[in-house]
């Protein structure tokens, strides 16, 4: 997977995350944080590999 | 035949998953494309026409490919996963690695199997292929095996030039470990096209032995992609328990299309005229909608969330008398129900509303593949 972007999206107690948005092939997706999700599993192991850092929320 | 043969045939058949009619492949007729029924200039791996059908390549320099869902097919079949050839590939280098079907089966529906240990029984695939490509192809299956990933690479030849044949292929059990039983990959089942010497320098996996990268596919001698309409197709796809191919278990569009719905959903509209409302929540406060989806089937993992209209009037909150475009959607929850989290604007706290799709061709995706 290419992942071009990937930004934490807050949840509605505007504290703690609640997914990623990502850009992921050219596609726009939101990604929860759940470690059996194919995108997530990728992202994370861009994030330790040290080839991706995911942005905080705004 | 007397009856004590047909008697030990019938016991044969029921070892083997007949009489159950198990296959542990879903959409191996390839009747459900929910994406698509074609995507042209693809070069990257990823899911694009027939459900679970995913196309995998790795260092291709040139290649570009159409995948779609073909109604080509063999008697007693409708359709076909294909993969044409739109830029060929100009040489083989060491790494190049394309494969025209990857096919991934949780552990946990692999049990049965019984790997790891001394009874560990033998699964036979089978499957209708056509390609105008003859020659020996390897079939790679590859078990992610905590310390001793596992692979076994079997070959088949296609004799014929745009003729469907048959193929049946028997793999013993393996003793080397346990199948992870989870919702992970168990099996990963990789049908090659174009393999670079790196991956065929080694000693043939005719059963299950180590993984090593040399021995990925060894035997495999067909070079498919080296030029322009060069194509392949293949339906019928069965794995079943046991040490032969029992007869396909057809099933209904439905019952194919709810298993693939464990993997991926879309929910998509279909004309102008439709307006089509898939979450109902409130207006948490003005700028964020909430709303429930209960997904069923439950799918396999949280779903990543995805469309093809934001910022648009194709996906909107409906509030009161009005509408409001969505800039952003956030996705929360399990396999089995999710909360949309949608930002957009105008809203009146506290309000009930629901999403909305409008319009031909607008859509929301539900994605937990493997």
């Amino acid at each position: 997977m290419n992942v071009t972007s990937a930004q934490y999206m807050l949840d509605i107690d505007g504290i703690s995350n609640a997914s990623i948005q990502a850009t992921i092939d050219g596609q726009k997706l939101s990604v929860p944080l759940d470690p059996s999700n194919r995108h997530y599993a990728e992202i994370m192991r861009q994030v330790e590999a040290g080839t991706l850092t995911i942005a905080e929320a705004d | 035949m007397s009856k004590a043969r047909q008697l030990a045939d019938l016991g044969n058949q029921v070892d083997d998953g007949a009489i159950t009619g198990t296959n542990m492949v879903v959409n191996g007729a390839m009747t459900v494309a929910q994406r698509s029924s074609s995507v042209t200039g693809v070069t990257a791996s990823g899911y694009y026409a027939c459900d679970r059908a995913k196309f995998y390549v790795s260092s291709m320099d040139q290649m570009v490919t159409t995948v779609s869902q073909d109604t080509d097919a063999p008697d007693g079949f409708t359709k076909s996963h294909k993969v044409l050839v739109t830029t060929a590939e100009t040489s083989i280098e060491s790494n190049d690695l394309h494969c025209m079907l990857w096919y991934q089966i949780e552990g946990q529906d692999l049990q049965q199997l019984g790997y790891g240990n001394a009874n560990a029984k033998p699964m036979t695939v089978s499957f209708w292929v056509k390609s105008n490509v003859t020659g020996t192809y390897t079939l790679s299956i590859y078990a992610p095996i905590a310390g001793t990933d596992s692979i076994v690479a079997p070959t088949y030849t296609i004799n014929a030039a745009n003729t469907w044949e048959y193929k049946t292929i028997t793999i013993s059990g393996s003793t080397i470990g346990a199948l992870v039983n989870s919702n992970s990959a168990g099996l990963q089942l990789y049908w090659n096209g174009l393999v670079g010497p790196q991956y065929t320098s080694g000693t043939q996996a005719t059963s299950w032995s180590t993984y090593s990268t040399d021995n990925w596919a060894v035997g495999h001698t067909a070079d498919f992609g080296l030029d322009v309409n060069d194509y392949w197709q293949i339906t019928g796809v069965c794995l079943n328990v046991g040490d032969s191919a029992i007869d396909f278990p057809h099933e209904s569009y439905g019952d194919t299309l709810a298993k693939c719905q464990r993997y991926y959903k879309r929910i998509s509209t279909t004309s102008d005229e439709q307006h089509l409302a898939f979450s109902y929540g409130l207006n948490y406060i003005s700028t964020i909608f909430l709303g429930g989806l209960n997904l069923s089937p439950e799918m396999r993992a949280v779903p990543s969330f995805s469309t093809n209209v934001l910022n648009d009037n194709s996906l909107v909150v409906v509030r009161n008398n009005n509408t409001s475009n969505i800039s952003a959607v956030s996705i929360t929850g399990t396999g089995a129900s999710v909360r949309l989290n949608a930002t957009t604007s105008s809203l009146t706290a506290g309000d009930g509303a629901y999403l909305q799709l409008n319009g031909a061709g607008s859509y929301v995706d539900f994605d937990a593949e493997l």
